[in-house]
């Protein structure tokens, strides 16, 4: 005698109603975090957040880091190297490229050879 | 501690100039020299510049700074290092603008290797700037 054939029901695969309810998704989260505080996302001044980890000597050496290099690369914080030019008379007719203001800094911060 | 550096009697585009020559000879042939190091990028011909005895020390102090400045970038962003011994480059400049290791006669270093025999000759200096110079190692000691 043949046993019936069972058949498993297939998996939902449509997509979840979030009108159900449920987990509400990261952007929702965030959402409803900045409402509650009631800060405007648009007001935020990102820079001085970073300056503000920048020089704040109880966060974590790596996030001042990272916050300073954001900033130099933002043009917000000082140059990495102070360039020699500054103090030249010829200021306008100096280097230009990266290559010769690393050169001219070593020059001027470096032991006399 | 005292400051072994050469006098600098003016900046010329960034570069210090050394004391102990004759105008003349700063804008004839330094100034010049160090126009043409501005122009070179390529670590094998700066060291080129450098190795070369008969070019005015600050030119060679600025090849050296950019085959420096070379490495650094290179290492910075993880690149291939410039295939240049640093090293050498570093002993090629030894002595380059230190008032201890200055060399009275002629324009660069005591410590600078000589030239082979029939080579050309270094740049010899003039008196008068020979005799500054020994009054100022006279007066470090």
């Amino acid at each position: 005698m043949k046993a019936p054939k069972k058949t498993l029901p297939k998996p939902d695969t449509s997509p979840p109603d979030r009108s159900r309810g449920g987990r509400p998704s990261r952007e929702e989260v965030e959402r409803r975090r900045v409402l509650a505080l009631g800060v405007d996302p648009t007001l935020v001044e990102p820079r001085r957040i970073l300056a503000g980890i920048a020089i704040d000597e109880k966060a974590p050496a790596t996030a001042r880091v990272q916050a300073l290099k954001l900033l130099i690369a933002t043009g917000a914080g000082a140059p990495a190297l102070p360039s020699p030019t500054l103090v030249d008379d010829e200021a306008e007719d100096g280097p230009g490229d990266e290559l010769t203001r690393r050169a001219l800094a070593l020059m001027a911060h470096g032991r006399p050879n | 501690m005292t400051d072994d550096r050469i006098p600098i009697v003016e900046t010329y585009r960034g570069v210090g100039i050394h004391a102990f020559q004759p105008r003349d000879r700063i804008e004839a042939m330094v100034k010049p020299a160090i126009d043409r190091v501005f122009g070179l990028s390529d670590p094998a011909a700066l060291a080129r510049y450098l190795g070369d005895p008969t070019h005015p020390p600050e030119a060679r102090l600025f090849a050296k700074a950019r085959i420096e400045a070379l490495w650094q970038l290179a290492a910075e962003s993880r690149e291939l290092r410039p295939a240049v011994n640093i090293v050498e480059v570093r002993a090629m400049a030894a002595g380059l603008g230190s008032l201890h290791w200055i060399d009275p006669r002629h324009y660069g270093t005591v410590l600078q290797h000589s030239l082979e025999p029939g080579g050309r000759e270094l740049p010899r200096r003039d008196p008068a700037s020979a005799a500054e110079v020994e009054r100022a190692k006279a007066a470090r000691r």
